[in-house]
Parts: structure tokens; C-alpha cells; sequence
């Protein structure tokens, strides 16, 4: 976990991002108001996202906190919580 | 009181940070042991972040439990490693969906038997692979499986808790022919933990609402850490002579029915874990 990296909502758009986008979503759909749920992923792509976030920001994001959010409140939500 | 340091474990199914057997891992590094872990294919890769996120980053090798040479290439590794194994945990189940969430009466062979080849079947091939590298070991190898209380039937649950009844054979049947080698073979039925394989199952949010509702000693669904003790506990030397056993670490909930008046008003938050 790299805690002291400054954590900015630029950097965590841009993480989840590149991962969407390896785990085969078309970047085209990709926006800070798209929402989880929208998306075609699965719980097992949910799964690796989530442990890429815990990784490198040392937040925990349960499966029920993502129903009905967008990938730009996901962002914010780190955010917070990674600069605590 | 037995120790776990310098003893050496394959611990399997360790998906995410949820699973139980990330943290099992994590409790046994963190009382000495080495651990290596097992995951295949596309889990493969969220099996590696999730190691960075244990105490020490162990190895990930590759386990295709539906390949038997995998099994064969597996020991071949740990031989080379270790040249002896302490236990190892099995931690695998898969059900394909139509075999799930009350399609029970229209599941289609293939699914059937393609699930309990993975849940059932493969603590035998993965205990017969490990048995040379276990009988090895001086205070005895140990196996340790993932079960649920299978008495009765889980509503949605449907061919998993089939499987589970089998594992539960095939526990006592390995109990039976690997005991002559000191290797014991036991089960931990834990209750209901939210985690990927936990929300696979259509009913969980009742199955565990159920359990934290009516477990005399509570129950938490998010605290997956409640049943590390459980398994460790099988895995020490305390249960050197206790092999073909279930043991449940579910707040109790196996030994009564719920639903009856009204539930006694613990707080059911006790400390969590070990």
C-alpha cells in the first residue's frame, strides 16, 4: 500500500480507468456518471477492482456500498477516505 | 501450547481479502508459518493482489482443480520447495449457476456433476496428491475442508449443499485411508460469510439474516476472522488425534432451530476472530 502517494481524484479516476479497461470494458463508456450497476461486469471483476483499490490505496469497498453508485462518487469516496 | 512457527501450509481459495482462506493465511504467517496459495485462470490475477495484501507476500501457484496434472505438478513444486507439507487448507467450491437458487428440480446433469467434481471430488485428488509430502511431517499432516451445516436443506442453495454432504464423505472415507499414513482430514462448517462465493448463493442475505438473527452466540456476516480459529485449531498440533470430524464455528446456530418465539436478546457482537 503506498500511503504516503498523494491521492488525488485525477489519479483514482485514472486507476479504475485502466482497469475497466483490462477487465474489457469499452473505454468509450467509461465516465465519472456511469454506474456500477450499468456496467458489464461480473462479481469476480467487481472483486479484482475492489482489491486493486485496497491495494494500492488501503480503502475497503464492500459489494453493497457500489449498488447505484458511479464510478465518479467511487472516486470521491476514496479519496475521503485515503487522505484520513 | 503447540506453535505454528516454522511449520509450512498450502492454503487454497483465497479469492479477495473476503475469502476465509485470506485469512487463515494471514493468521498463520503472522503466528510464523510459511504459506503458499493456489488459484488458477482468470482468479489467478486477483489472487496475486490480494496476497500484496497479506502480512508477507507468498507464492501464488497455479491449481486447475478440473486438471489432474495439476495436482501431480503441485507436489512436484512443494516437494522441491519443502520437501515435506504441515497441512493444507481446501478451500474450493464452485456450482455452475443453473445448479443454484432454486433450480433444483431442473438442473441438468453436466451442471451437477460438473459442481461436485470441484466441491467434492477434489479434496480427494488434492489430499492423495499432498499425502507423500504430509505423512512427512512429524507431529502429523493435517487436512483441513470448508463445509456449511449440511443437515438440512438450505433453500437455494440446492446442489452446493449436495456437495457439501458429499464432502463430508469423502472427509471421513480420506479419514479412513490416510490415517495409517498420520494424516488427518477434518471439516470446519462455517457460517454464512459475505464474500464472492457467499453472494453467489440467491438466498444469502435470508441464509445470514437468519443466523444473526437466531445463533445463540451471535453471528456477523461481515467477519469472516470467526472462523479462522476453527481451522486453525485443526490444523495445530491440539487436534493431532482427532481426524474425520465437522467442526462448526457458526455462533452455535447448527444445534438449534431458529424461527421459535422470539430470539434471546445477546448483542451478538461479541469480539470477533481469535
Amino acid at each position: 500500500m503506498s500511503m504516503s502517494i498523494e491521492v488525488t481524484a485525477e489519479a483514482v479516476h485514472e486507476l479504475i480507468r485502466t482497469e475497466l479497461v483490462d477487465l474489457g470494458i469499452p473505454e468509450e463508456t467509461i465516465a465519472p456518471e456511469t454506474k456500477f450497476d450499468t456496467m458489464e461486469i461480473d462479481s469476480l471483476d467487481i472483486a479484482d477492482l475492489m482489491t486493486t483499490i485496497k491495494r494500492q490505496y488501503g480503502v475497503d469497498i464492500r459489494r453493497a456500498e457500489l449498488a447505484d453508485v458511479t464510478i465518479g462518487e467511487l472516486v470521491d469516496r476514496i479519496v475521503s477516505s485515503a487522505s484520513c | 501450547m503447540p506453535t505454528f512457527a516454522g511449520r509450512r501450509y498450502l492454503i487454497t481459495g483465497v479469492l479477495n481479502d473476503e475469502s476465509i482462506a485470506w485469512h487463515v493465511a494471514a493468521a498463520l504467517q503472522k503466528e510464523g508459518a510459511e504459506v503458499v496459495l493456489t488459484s488458477f485462470g482468470r482468479v489467478a490475477r486477483i489472487t496475486r493482489k490480494a496476497a500484496d495484501l497479506l502480512p508477507v507476500r507468498p507464492d501464488v501457484l497455479e491449481l486447475d482443480v478440473t486438471a489432474d496434472e495439476g495436482f501431480v505438478a503441485l507436489a512436484d513444486e512443494l516437494d522441491r520447495r519443502w520437501g515435506r507439507l504441515d497441512g493444507v487448507l481446501h478451500s474450493i467450491a464452485y456450482a455452475p449457476p443453473d445448479a443454484l437458487g432454486r433450480a433444483f428440480l431442473t438442473t441438468p446433469p453436466e451442471s451437477a456433476l460438473a459442481g461436485f467434481r470441484t466441491s467434492a471430488y477434489s479434496l480427494q485428488q488434492l489430499s492423495a496428491a499432498l499425502a507423500p509430502l504430509l505423512t512427512r511431517c512429524e507431529h502429523g499432516g493435517s487436512v483441513v475442508g470448508m463445509t456449511v451445516d449440511s443437515a438440512r436443506a438450505l433453500p437455494g442453495y440446492d446442489w452446493m449443499g449436495v456437495y457439501k454432504t458429499a464432502l463430508e464423505a469423502v472427509t471421513r472415507y480420506l479419514a479412513c485411508y490416510l490415517g495409517p499414513s498420520a494424516i488427518r482430514v477434518n471439516l470446519v462448517a462455517a457460517g454464512p460469510v459475505e464474500s464472492v462465493s457467499g453472494r453467489g448463493v440467491s438466498t444469502f442475505d435470508d441464509i445470514a439474516e437468519y443466523y444473526e438473527r437466531w445463533a445463540p452466540l451471535g453471528w456477523d456476516r461481515t467477519d469472516p476472522s470467526r472462523i479462522v480459529g476453527a481451522v486453525l485449531f485443526l490444523l495445530s498440533d491440539l487436534a493431532r488425534w482427532s481426524s474425520g470430524q465437522v467442526l462448526h464455528a457458526d455462533g452455535g446456530m447448527h444445534a438449534l432451530a431458529g424461527g421459535i418465539g422470539v430470539p434471546s436478546l445477546g448483542t451478538g457482537q461479541h469480539e470477533g476472530g481469535i
